[in-house]
């Protein structure tokens, strides 16, 4: 047995080694599961975020590996509560979230777009854009409650490329009160040209972007339907894609699948491959369209689930993943709406922590600032649906209550769920093997302990 | 003597952690791990109270020698000083 991954840094801070008990029988934590890899089996803690491999005829009841699999959580006294455990140690992992302010804002320039894409959140809401003064007090909202260092702005809409001004202003208040930034982009890529490519490294600083693509050339233009089109928009934001990576910003293309377009997403993932494979700055992800997740009908929901493993897979096997190790443990936060590091800024200077709530659920504004009251209504979790109990990726799972997107996963979902962890730690294996590291630790907090 | 305020603590299988918060008057910025009987001493902190008030405490909670229980109260006491975690 070797170690491929060490645990998380704070997780391993917070637990220590578990104490060894004479006359007490141990078994395998609910959150470990195994992942075949040839001859040899990766275990992973999912709890802690330790990945180890066991030699052929190896497991967690080999009697001389008990010692350090106790020490390391993978075994627990057979009475073990482990949802307890996991709990507690989510709420210690919490008390370090105090010190981080406010460093993350979500930017709506505006709620227009320029698509008409069928499965839009968003449509048929009321059009406003960021006036140029509440650009400017954004600039001043964000001096007032940033946290140290950098912050990020992440431009989103509508289509946030319908309001440069405001991106531009914002910039350039930041710049003038010596506040560091960087951009992140949500946009469909279309009104990019060069000047506009040359504008967002340079003013916005932009470092990432993610540009939806629901087909092929013939489906992509149809979904789309974009109402400003003068040329084949397909073809153009395939272009402004690479400019951009060309450019040095890295381009996340979000594949868009239903039940309806599985293969036409798969010859999109084959053209993609063919242009992009060799641009380090280009990768893809595929995902569900929530309202075909969110529907109760079964039949559809494992369908499309098994549709989504598959288009995962034809994308790994392109490369265009882009795969990098990542340490996969305890979570203690949804999402931007549960995140007191994170605040969302819509066109009128609202303050909002979902961007599926733009004008209700808010939590403040750019004048009076956040209402903390407000925000705490966000964080509830979801109740645990019926496979949450003995699921053993349970720690890397966290759903709100309020979330529109979220539900309790049925069997399917939790399968689909599981494999893209498991493909994760696998790619840690391949990864770590390809460039001989070892023990790759990957946060840290202070080492300032007494035990 | 008390646990300062801004030392928030959270129990965890066996044992307790505690970390200093932002408004802590102590430069420590790490985390206390505590066994049992450590958490049991920090736990009485949280309320104003002397050593031999701990002590007395854990003669009728724990069946150890006093003498014992005595010397780690003192060691327990002694680094939770080191870190500025008590006041008076």
């Amino acid at each position: 047995m070797k170690t491929l991954i060490e645990t998380d840094s704070m997780i391993g801070k917070i637990l220590g080694k578990q104490g060894y008990e004479e006359d007490t029988s141990y078994r395998l934590l609910s959150w470990c599961g195994y992942i075949d890899v040839g001859e040899e089996r990766l275990l992973h803690n999912y709890m802690t975020g330790k990945t180890l491999v066991m030699e052929p005829g190896e497991d967690h009841d080999t009697k001389d590996l008990k010692p350090e699999l106790i020490a390391d959580w993978f075994l627990v006294p057979e009475d073990s509560n482990d949802v307890q455990l996991l709990e507690e140690l989510r709420s210690a992992m919490k008390l370090f979230d105090y010190k981080k302010g406010i460093n993350s804002f979500k930017i709506l320039t505006t709620t227009d777009c320029n698509a008409r894409c069928f499965y839009c959140y968003e449509a048929g809401i009321k059009k406003e854009n960021m006036s140029r003064e509440n650009a400017e007090k954004t600039v001043g909202f964000i001096e007032k409650v940033r946290g140290e260092g950098e912050v990020t702005l992440a431009w989103f809409g509508g289509e946030p490329m319908m309001n440069t001004e405001v991106m531009d202003i914002i910039c350039r208040g930041l710049k003038d009160r010596g506040i560091g930034y960087a951009s992140v982009m949500t946009s469909n890529g279309y009104l990019f040209d060069e000047e506009q490519i040359e504008k967002s490294v340079i003013d916005w600083n932009l470092k990432n972007i993610q540009i939806t693509l629901d087909g092929t050339k013939k489906i992509y233009n149809k979904v789309k339907a974009y109402t400003d089109a003068e040329d084949d928009p397909y073809e153009r934001v395939l272009k402004n894609i690479r400019n951009l990576a060309d450019a040095g910003v890295r381009v996340n293309i979000r594949l868009n699948m239903g039940a309806g377009n599985f293969d036409d997403t798969l010859k999109l993932i084959d053209e993609l491959s063919a242009g992009f494979s060799e641009n380090e700055n280009v990768s893809a992800y595929v995902s569900g369209l929530f309202q075909e997740l969110e529907k109760d009908d079964v039949t559809l929901k494992k369908d499309l689930s098994e549709k989504l493993i598959i288009a995962a897979k034809k994308i790994a096997d392109s490369g265009l993943d882009r795969p990098k190790i990542k340490n996969i443990h305890t979570r203690t936060g949804g999402c931007m709406a549960d995140n007191d590091n994170h605040i969302g800024i819509s066109p009128s200077g609202k303050l909002m922590k979902c961007e599926h709530f733009i004008f209700d659920r808010l939590v403040g504004d750019i004048d009076s600032g956040k209402d903390d009251e407000l925000s705490k209504g966000w964080k509830e979790r979801m109740p645990d649906g019926d496979l949450c109990g003995k699921c053993t990726v349970r720690p890397v799972c966290y759903r709100l209550e309020g979330c529109p997107v979220s539900h309790p996963c049925d069997e399917f979902e939790q399968r689909e769920f599981t494999l893209r962890k498991e493909s994760q730690i696998l790619k840690n294996w391949e990864l770590i093997n390809r460039k001989g590291a070892k023990n790759v630790e990957l946060t840290a907090v202070s080492d300032n302990e007494i035990c | 003597m008390k646990l300062k305020e801004g030392f928030c603590t959270q129990k965890i299988a066996k044992g307790q952690v505690m970390v200093p918060l932002g408004n802590a008057d102590t430069d420590f910025r790490g985390i206390v791990r505590s066994n049992s009987t450590a958490a049991f001493v920090v736990n009485c902190l949280k309320e104003e109270t002397t050593r031999d008030e701990i002590l007395e405490k854990l003669k009728n909670t724990y069946d150890a020698p006093e003498d014992v229980m005595a010397k780690d109260l003192d060691e327990v006491l002694e680094k939770l000083k080191s870190i500025n975690a008590i006041s008076g």
